[in-house]
């Protein structure tokens, strides 16, 4: 029993009620400890006597207890004394959401968002360490004397229902998420919701979905499409308004993915409230039943053709099934079987392969003559990615992944959006060396402005024509041998170029001629250790960053230098650098691959004797080999899953072709060798796609 | 025409009826018809909370969903009927940990559709009784991995372990069948308190040799009882074909 005055944990002083919840009370206590204020939240009696409760009130609140953050009202402090379970928090004078809401009515859109984004940066700090709130309510929130916006109650939420003022138990339901009513899995995106219809009711001053009972909100939170909060309010901004239905998506999919992108977008809202800049998913990006295009339909046909000339069953549905048993256990059970099935299968076939063509009887004597390798082989080549449509930064990145440099060219488009990609010289799915360039043409909206031409110019002058023609300036420096001190040496976008309105224009201006310059030398690629010796040695100061993954170099190489190879810098000058990590892991997708091999054809190799010895192999872009084996007839099943991270390879077909000796007849008639017989090596590489495994 | 009869009686041995029936001949929201059986669990009061308060949510569900599938509509009955449920328990020191089973069904043309979770029951009645529903419970999975035999689980120890239930997790997964119905077959759903009372042949003989629905559930019940009734016994019969 809690009495005012009393000692708590031997510091916190007892010594007024302020609140009371649904599950548990609130004291105003001193901490005498630290010389201050604080609220204590005492689990009620009756709670406190069953275990249950009193196990999810502990796990919660000290999970909460680790945030601070000045959005959050924050937990100092949790404990246990003679049966008293209790939390000790930051005292927060003033009044919920909800009732300054009541009070003023409905708050004006500056306001509101200002107030959401305060909410947002709160629930950003608990969602980083992996908190979700799921009670996101007016009535959670508090606003202090001095103005400040606190979210209390985090990870409480799930022992107890209850703040500082009376709990409405009806009241959670009107912010909950469609897939929180259904129960089950609620995510930082469920927070999101919560926080969508917080935002709608501080603007409106009503909650977008109300009922008799909490079931008939419920289902209108699953079924009824979210009014728009310009039903009620006309002077609210058509991007708030978008703010707000992207929110409350009743598919948490085409939500805000994250309280980052929430709060970038509120805070643009400030400063372009007018205009429709909020994203919200077509239903086609989710990847949702779409017609399949020509292209894949080619590739699921090659895939198909290869897979009829092998023997496999196919699972047959049951015909005589007049009941939907459906058991998802048993539907798990028989799709790994049927993958160890495979593998199982594969094994013994290359076994039995291998056995017939006497893969494991010992290798004979290669035969000694002049052996001259003839090979068709390509070099390093990457696909290349689907960049039309995409933001133009996005695109840039998706391309450096692989290894590919990019240009932008701008161009007006009135079918695409400023920043977006248009086109691009190379296209997608084609395969392009490493380290080539891609030329992308970006959208400029609808029209674009002629970049004046800057170079030489002084940078007082360069400045007033960039800003003068609606484009804004960026500056670098660098030393110059030929352009004096405050001119510039170069521009980019290049002058009388295209470029989007307000778009920005890298200027570089000449420091002059440096002195004690030195040449930055390139590591990427180089080894660590190698590289960091280089570079000191150079005289540049070496800083090394974490290991990051790279699709580009592999583990324990330089994948990044913070400075151009070749670039002049001044002796002393600090150059990040980071090693790759070697390949991000993809979420383990897997591939299968089901082809029949043929032998060389005339069209490959007219000398191929039918019968040669052939070796086959498959491998990855890595060099992982799937599948080796040596064979004199033809065709070969290639039966293989499990294939990771590729989703194509190369067959190699290795084998020697003897070219008789030319016979012709001399002057007088006798046969004789015009030339001598020799024995190659050929390979023959053929791309192969894979098939996604299931 | 389409006739049911239902009951509930408390048994001989329990204190109070946790059980809960209820049915529908005439549509409900988009339902031409509805039949529902709960049975609550949960100590002191939990249990007749749970079957009460879930059916009412499931059927306030069914008025107001605007899904056309009978087996969406059960779905999100079900669903936000454990949300409920889940909610209360939260709140409630005496609600805590209770739950219930429950059998939703519809007969929309013929076709029967069925949404369960639990031990409870529902069979189609034809030349012979043919359970419909799979039991979620400790002694079926046992079965059903062979390390017990139908004889002995009547009997056995752990026989009233739920594994799924109304109430026993934030996440639910109910089953769901189809059923085609062919002219003169019948549909019973039934609370575990008449199966473990009544053996299944038993049970088909008492429905095929009583003259009318209110004549089979009655004896039913009664010979459950008979038997010792040691739990609520509940029962809905339906007859699809009658005229």
């Amino acid at each position: 029993m809690v009495k005012i005055g009393m000692m708590i944990g031997d510091r916190y002083e007892i010594l007024e009620k302020i609140g009371t919840g649904g599950m548990s009370d609130v004291y105003k206590a001193k901490c005498h400890k630290l010389n201050r204020l604080v609220a204590v939240k005492v689990l009620k009696q009756e709670f406190a006597e069953n275990a249950n409760f009193v196990s999810k009130f502990k796990v919660e609140a000290q999970a909460a207890a680790g945030l601070m953050h000045p959005n959050i009202v924050n937990v100092y402090d949790v404990g246990e004394e003679n049966g008293i379970y209790y939390i000790v928090m930051e005292l927060v004078e003033g009044i919920t959401l909800k009732k300054y809401i009541e009070k003023k009515a409905r708050l004006s859109v500056k306001e509101a968002v200002t107030v959401a984004i305060q909410i947002a940066m709160g629930i950003e700090a608990a969602h980083n360490n992996h908190i979700i709130h799921r009670d996101i309510k007016p009535q959670n929130v508090i606003i202090s004397k001095e103005g400040k916006v606190k979210v209390t109650d985090f990870g409480i939420a799930k022992a107890a229902t209850s703040n500082t003022i009376t709990s409405n138990v009806m009241g959670s339901v009107h912010y909950t998420s469609p897939e929180q009513a259904r129960g089950g899995y609620s995510d930082e995106k469920s927070d999101i919701y919560s926080l969508g219809i917080t935002l709608f009711e501080m603007l409106t001053g009503r909650v977008p979905f109300n009922g008799d009972t909490t079931v008939a909100i419920a289902i209108k939170q699953i079924q009824e499409e979210m009014p728009s909060p310009r039903e009620y309010v006309d002077d609210i901004p058509v991007s708030v308004e978008q703010i707000v239905l992207k929110c409350t998506q009743k598919s948490p999919d085409r939500r805000y993915s994250s309280m980052g992108e929430l709060i970038e977008d509120l805070k643009q809202s400030f400063v372009t409230p007018d205009e429709d800049f909020v994203k919200i998913k077509e239903i086609d990006e989710l990847g949702e039943t779409r017609a399949v295009t020509a292209g894949e339909m080619e590739t699921i046909k090659k895939a198909r053709f290869n897979e009829d000339e092998l023997t496999g069953e196919l699972p047959r549905v049951n015909p005589n099934a007049e009941e939907d048993e459906y058991d998802p256990k048993m539907e798990k059970a028989t799709t790994i079987l049927a993958i160890v099935i495979g593998v199982i299968i594969c094994v013994i076939a290359i076994f039995l392969i291998g056995k017939g063509i006497g893969l494991f009887k010992l290798s004979k004597n290669n035969k000694v003559g002049s052996e001259t390798h003839v090979s068709i082989e390509k070099p390093e080549q990457v696909v290349m990615p689907a960049v039309v449509g995409k933001d133009y930064e996005k695109a840039t990145e998706l391309l450096e992944a692989v290894g590919l440099k990019s240009k932008v060219i701008w161009q007006e488009s009135d079918k695409y959006d400023q920043g977006i990609v248009c086109d691009a010289t190379v296209k997608e799915g084609l395969k392009v060396d490493v380290g080539s360039t891609v030329n992308l043409t970006v959208s400029s909206g609808a029209s674009s402005i002629i970049v004046p031409n800057v170079t030489e110019k002084s940078l007082q002058e360069a400045k007033e024509l960039i800003v003068k023609a609606g484009l804004e300036v960026d500056i670098r420096q660098d030393y110059s041998e030929t352009v004096p001190e405050g001119y510039i040496i170069s521009q980019s976008p290049e002058g009388d170029m295209k470029a989007p309105l307000n778009s920005k224009v890298e200027i570089t201006v000449s420091l002059g001629v440096g002195k004690d310059l030195i040449d930055v030398p390139s590591v990427l690629g180089k080894e660590s250790e190698d590289a960091v010796i280089e570079l000191t040695e150079a005289g540049l100061e070496v800083r090394s960053n974490a290991p990051v993954f790279n699709n580009v170099y592999a583990e324990g190489f330089i994948c990044y230098q913070s400075i151009d190879p070749g670039s002049s810098v001044p002796k002393g000058t600090v150059i990040d650098i980071q090693v790759s990590k070697g390949k991000e892991p993809e979420a383990l997708v897997l591939y299968k691959c089901n082809t029949s091999v043929n032998a060389p054809s005339t069209a490959e190799d007219p000398d191929f004797e039918s019968g040669t010895k052939v070796k086959i192999t498959l491998t990855t872009a890595d060099n992982k080999e799937y599948f080796s084996t040596e064979t004199t007839s033809f065709p070969v099943a290639l039966n293989i899953s499990n294939i990771s991270g590729y989703n194509s390879g190369t067959i190699t077909l290795s084998y020697k072709v003897t070219t008789p000796d030319k016979v012709e007849k001399d002057a007088s008639g006798n046969d004789t060798v015009t030339e001598k017989g020799k024995t190659e090596d050929r390979t023959i590489k053929r791309e192969i796609n894979f098939e996604l495994q299931k | 025409m389409l006739k049911s009869f239902s009951i509930t009686d408390i048994g001989k041995k329990r204190t109070s009826n946790q059980d809960l029936v209820f049915t529908s001949e005439t549509p409900m929201g988009n339902l031409p018809n509805l039949f529902l059986l709960a049975d609550g669990m949960g100590g002191y009061n939990g249990g007749d909370f749970a079957s009460a308060y879930s059916a009412e949510v499931a059927k306030a569900v069914v008025l107001n969903c605007h899904e056309d599938n009978p087996r969406k509509i059960f779905e999100t009955a079900i669903e936000i009927a454990n949300t409920e449920i889940r909610r209360k328990a939260k709140e409630t020191v005496e609600l805590d940990s209770m739950g219930t089973t429950m059998v939703m069904a519809t007969i929309v043309d013929l076709v029967l559709q069925v949404a369960n979770v639990g031990d409870s029951r529902l069979y189609v009645i034809s030349d012979e009784l043919r359970q419909i529903t799979n039991d979620h419970s400790y002694v079926e999975e046992m079965i059903k991995v062979g390390s017990l035999d139908r004889q002995s689980a009547r009997n056995h120890p752990q026989k009233n372990i739920i594994t799924r239930a109304i109430g026993a997790d934030d996440e639910i997964e109910p089953d769901f069948f189809t059923v085609k119905l062919k002219k003169g077959q019948k549909v019973l759903m039934c609370s575990d308190g008449l199966t473990n009372m009544i053996e299944d042949d038993d049970i088909f003989k008492i429905i095929k040799e009583s003259k009318s629905l209110e004549e089979a559930g009655l004896n039913l019940v009664r010979t459950a009882n008979d038997n010792g009734g040691k739990d609520n016994v509940s029962v809905i019969l339906i007859d699809p074909f009658a005229d």
